[in-house]
């Protein structure tokens, strides 16, 4: 449980760096900023459902299903953008 | 010897963290969502000065500080949740709490944005982006709420001693809701705020 605590403490402190670079590449506004910042969205997305949520623990199809969400919103901004 | 909740899950699909009933809700509101940010996404494609001028009104700076908010919440009520799993309910219970208190403060950033939004007259039907802000955050301030007080609940609970590492079920589903929150949020906040 205590390496459980210490992962949690991992993941919550990338997602506020990752949170940080995100906003200042929007104050920034360099020309392919949405893709970073859309990427970035990808990965606190998986970060927070496999480690906060847990879904590293449950059945493959929850994972794949958590994966395939987070796919069609990056493919679908990166098409209607 | 019984086996525990996160030996279940990782056997049986019907058994996701949390349970099932919680997942229908989270599929079935992530699929909202990400239909209105798409959504969002393609009207601004197409009404590029109106949604770039309309942006600006919005404060990237403290929609971050709230989202820092928001995900430290989810952080406290992974670790409530973790602690309980040890029988620890004292800190259990402290933790939601910790996740409790900063819920409420995101509700109060949220509020304070909204209301100085109805101050400078920008409400549902101002333009097309300010119909898509009221729409998405409005409906995740509504689940933030119910969040808030699920939370309440179960702190109520634990702190009384109703659950523990052999009976945490409920405070799991709670956990995965609140959790829901947050992956709305992640979805939707760079959308409207960023880019």
């Amino acid at each position: 449980m205590k390496k459980e605590i210490r992962l949690n403490t991992i993941v919550w402190i990338l997602l506020i760096v990752l949170i940080c670079i995100s906003t200042v590449f929007s104050e920034n506004g360099f020309e392919s900023a949405f893709l970073v910042i859309t990427g970035l969205s990808v990965v606190k997305f998986i970060s927070v459902m496999y480690q906060f949520v847990e879904v590293k623990h449950a059945h493959i199809v929850w994972k794949l299903l958590s994966i395939l969400f987070v796919l069609v919103y990056f493919i679908g901004i990166l098409i209607l953008y | 010897m019984e086996e525990t909740t996160i030996e279940k899950t990782a056997k049986n699909i019907y058994y996701p963290p949390g349970g099932i009933l919680v997942w229908f809700l989270i599929v079935l509101e992530l699929f909202t969502f990400l239909g209105a940010a798409l959504i969002f996404v393609y009207y601004r494609k197409n009404m590029l000065v109106e949604f770039t001028e309309s942006k600006a009104i919005l404060n990237p700076i403290i929609g971050s500080i709230n989202t820092i908010i928001l995900i430290t919440s989810g952080y406290f009520m992974a670790l409530s949740v973790n602690k309980l799993r040890e029988d620890n309910t004292k800190k259990s219970a402290f933790f939601m709490l910790i996740g409790l208190l900063l819920g409420i403060a995101f509700l109060g950033v949220k509020g304070m944005e909204f209301y100085h939004k109805i101050e400078l007259g920008i409400g549902f039907n101002y333009n097309t982006f300010f119909t898509f802000y009221w729409l998405m955050t409005g409906f995740h301030f509504v689940h933030v709420l119910f969040g808030v007080g699920l939370l309440f609940y179960m702190y109520l609970a634990v702190k009384k001693g109703k659950y523990s590492s052999k009976e945490l079920f409920d405070v799991e589903s709670s956990a995965t809701y609140w959790h829901m929150c947050d992956l709305i949020w992640i979805l939707i906040f760079p959308v409207l705020y960023l880019i």
